[in-house]
C-alpha cells in the first residue's frame, strides 16, 4: 500500500513527466519545422542539433514517467488496463469535451469548440475500439481454460 | 490485376494509404480544415466500425481529389503524419500511369497561357469575360463560368523590368527578384510597386531568367514538369544565392516552394543554398524594420483595410509580416484575420466540380472581410486576391501595392 501523500506526489510527478515528454517532442519537430525555413546552413545545423536534444530528454521523461505509473500502481493487468482505457475514454466522449465544446462556444471560439469536437468524436472511436479488443481477448482467455 | 508498370508508379502507396489514414481516422485532429477528412472518414468508418473491405485506391482518389495541397495540416499533426505528402504522391502516381488531364494541363499552365497571349491581350481578356466562351470553356476543359478570370496584362513585368531605368543603390543589399508567373503575366502592378518600394529603399535589384517556380504543376502531380521547372530556376538562382544575392519572392507561395519543395525533391546542396537565400518581399521588408533600415516616412493613408496571410505564409511562420508592415503606415486601419484557407488554392477555384465548394471553404473569410466594412483587402497570395475579390467583393492588394502608395508612388 502507497500513503495517500505520498501517491499524490506520483500523481503529480506522472503528470508533469508525461506532458514534459510530449512538451519536449512537439519543440523537437517545431524545430525541425524551422529548418526549412532557415536563413542559413550554420542555423540550420544547430536547429538539427536542438530536435535531438528535445528528443533525447523526451525519451528520459517517459521513462520517468513510466517509473511513477507503476510505483503508484496504475499499470494493471492487461484486461483491466483495457477497461480503464475505455472508461477514461467514454469519460472524454460523453462528459468532458462536450463540457468543453460548450464553453469554447461560449466564449465565442468556434474554432476551438470545433477542435474539441473533432477530438471527442475520435475519442468515441477510441472507446469503441478498446470494447472491441476487451471483449476479443475475454473470448481468447475463456477458449483457452 | 497487377500491371507490369505498377510496382514502380505505386510503390508502397497503397499501404502508407493504410497505415496513414488510420492514425487520422483516430484523431480527427484535422477534421475541420478541409473539405477531405469528412468525407475519408466515413471511407474508413466501413472498415473500421463495419468490419467491411478496406477502401481501394479508386475511392482514395476521390478523396485526393478534395485536397487542394494547402498544406494546413502539416503544421497541426503532432504525430508526424505527412498527409499533404501522401495525397500528394498519389496524385504523382496516377499522373504517371495515366497522365495529366486536359483541366489541370490547362490549369497549371498559367505561365505559358499569359506569355502567349500577352500581345493580344485585349483579344484575349475578352475572350475571357465572354459568357459564350466562358460556357465553352466551361464544357471544355471545365473551368467554372462563375469565376472572374485574371486579366492578362498588355506589358508583362519582365519587360517593364527590362525597360525600366535601373537605380544605383545607396547600400550594400543585391537583390535578385523573382516575382512569379501571376504578377509577371496578369498582375504587374504589384511586380512594379515592389521595385519601387525597394528603389526607395535604396536596395538594388536585378530580374534573372526565371520560370513560374513549379508550385502549380507539382500540386497536380504533375512531377517531371515541376521537376524541370525547379531545376532550371536553382541552375541560375545558385551562382546567385553564392554571390550574396538575397532572392526576394513577391509571391508567398513561390517563397514556400523555394524553401520546402525544391530542396526536398531536388535534394541538392544548390537547392538547399537557395531556399536559405529565399525571402518573401514581406519578410525581407520587416527584416529590414527590424534592423532599422526601413524609410518609414508614409504619408497617411485614411481607411480600413483587412489583411489575409495566405496558406505559404503561414507555413514559413511569416503571417504577421505583412500585416506588421502596414501598421506602420499612418492613418490606416488594418483588420487582421486568423481564419484559415481562402479555398482557391491553385486550381480549385477555377475549376466546375469544386467551385462551390472552394467557395464554402471560403465562406468564413468572406464573411469575416465584410464583416470589417474594409475598402480593400491585403493578401500575399494572387489567387487569394481572386478568390476573396470574387467572394466578398471588395477591392484587393498586395502588402508592397499599399506601402508604394503609402510612399506616394
Ligand atoms: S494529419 Fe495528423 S493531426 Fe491530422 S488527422 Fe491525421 S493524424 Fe491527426
Ligand atoms: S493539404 Fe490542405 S486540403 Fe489537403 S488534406 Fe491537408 S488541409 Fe486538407
Ligand atoms: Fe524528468
Ligand atoms: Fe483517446
Amino acid at each position: 500500500m502507497i500513503p495517500e501523500t505520498v501517491r499524490q506526489e506520483l500523481a503529480g510527478g506522472f503528470a508533469g513527466e508525461s506532458q514534459a515528454n510530449r512538451k519536449y517532442l512537439f519543440f523537437a519537430k517545431k524545430a525541425e519545422e524551422e529548418i526549412n525555413f532557415a536563413p542559413s546552413a550554420e542555423v540550420a545545423d544547430l536547429l538539427k542539433e536542438v530536435a535531438e536534444l528535445f528528443r533525447e530528454t523526451a525519451e528520459e521523461e517517459t521513462a520517468h514517467a513510466y517509473a511513477h505509473l507503476v510505483a503508484m500502481e496504475g499499470v494493471h493487468d492487461t484486461l483491466e488496463n483495457l477497461k480503464v482505457a475505455f472508461d477514461g475514454e467514454t469519460y472524454e466522449y460523453t462528459t468532458m469535451y462536450p463540457a468543453s465544446v460548450q464553453a469554447a462556444k461560449a466564449a465565442g471560439r468556434e474554432d476551438i469548440a470545433r477542435q474539441f469536437e473533432s477530438t471527442s468524436s475520435a475519442e468515441k472511436r477510441h472507446a469503441a475500439r478498446y470494447e472491441r479488443m476487451m471483449q476479443r481477448l475475454k473470448e481468447a482467455y475463456a477458449r483457452a481454460n | 490485376m497487377s500491371t507490369p508498370t505498377e510496382p514502380t508508379v505505386w510503390g508502397d502507396l497503397d499501404k502508407r494509404f493504410k497505415t496513414d489514414t488510420k492514425k487520422c481516422y483516430y484523431c480527427g485532429i484535422c477534421e475541420p480544415l478541409c473539405p477531405a477528412f469528412t468525407p475519408l472518414f466515413k471511407l474508413l468508418s466501413r472498415e473500421y466500425e463495419e468490419q467491411g473491405a478496406p477502401a481501394t485506391r479508386e475511392e482514395f482518389g476521390a478523396i485526393a481529389d478534395l485536397c487542394y495541397y494547402c498544406k494546413l495540416c502539416l503544421p497541426a499533426c503532432g504525430i508526424g503524419v505527412n498527409f499533404p505528402r501522401l495525397i500528394l504522391d498519389y496524385k504523382i502516381a496516377r499522373v504517371k500511369e495515366r497522365g495529366q488531364t486536359l483541366q489541370n494541363t490547362l490549369l497549371m499552365n498559367q505561365e505559358l497561357i499569359g506569355k502567349l497571349s500577352s500581345p493580344v491581350a485585349p483579344i484575349a481578356n475578352w475572350a475571357l469575360a465572354n459568357g459564350l466562351n466562358r460556357r465553352v470553356m466551361e464544357f471544355v476543359v471545365g473551368i467554372d463560368h462563375r469565376r472572374t478570370m485574371p486579366k492578362i496584362a498588355g506589358e508583362p513585368f519582365p519587360r517593364w523590368f527590362k525597360n525600366h531605368p535601373p537605380k544605383k543603390g545607396a547600400g550594400t543589399r543585391k537583390v535578385a527578384i523573382f516575382s512569379g508567373c501571376f504578377t509577371d503575366y496578369y498582375d504587374p502592378a504589384v511586380g512594379i510597386a515592389a521595385v519601387k518600394v525597394l528603389e526607395r529603399n535604396g536596395v538594388e535589384m536585378i530580374y534573372p531568367q526565371q520560370r513560374c517556380c513549379g508550385i502549380p504543376m507539382l500540386s497536380e502531380g504533375s512531377l517531371d514538369k515541376a521537376l524541370e521547372n525547379f531545376k532550371a530556376n536553382i541552375s541560375v538562382l545558385a551562382p546567385l544565392a553564392k554571390e550574396g544575392y538575397t532572392i526576394v519572392a513577391l509571391d508567398g507561395p513561390c517563397a514556400m516552394t523555394f524553401r520546402q519543395e525544391v530542396p526536398q525533391f531536388l535534394g541538392t546542396e544548390d537547392a538547399r543554398n537557395v531556399g536559405f537565400r529565399v525571402r518573401d518581399i514581406n519578410q525581407y521588408l520587416s527584416e529590414m524594420f527590424k534592423r532599422g533600415e526601413l524609410d518609414t516616412n508614409f504619408n497617411p493613408v485614411e481607411g480600413t483595410v483587412a489583411y489575409h496571410a495566405s496558406c505559404a505564409a503561414k507555413l514559413q511562420r511569416i503571417e504577421t509580416a505583412g500585416f506588421d508592415l502596414l501598421k506602420l503606415i499612418p492613418g490606416l486601419t488594418v483588420a487582421r484575420v486568423d481564419k484559415g484557407c481562402c479555398g482557391f488554392d491553385g486550381t480549385f477555384g477555377f475549376k466546375k466540380q469544386t467551385f462551390d465548394l472552394a467557395n464554402q471553404v471560403g465562406a468564413e473569410l468572406f464573411a469575416w472581410v465584410k464583416s470589417t466594412n474594409a475598402q480593400e483587402a491585403i493578401t500575399d497570395c494572387p489567387l487569394c486576391k481572386v478568390q476573396i475579390a470574387d467572394g466578398a467583393h471588395v477591392r484587393t492588394a498586395h502588402p508592397v501595392e499599399v506601402i508604394a502608395r503609402a510612399y506616394g508612388f
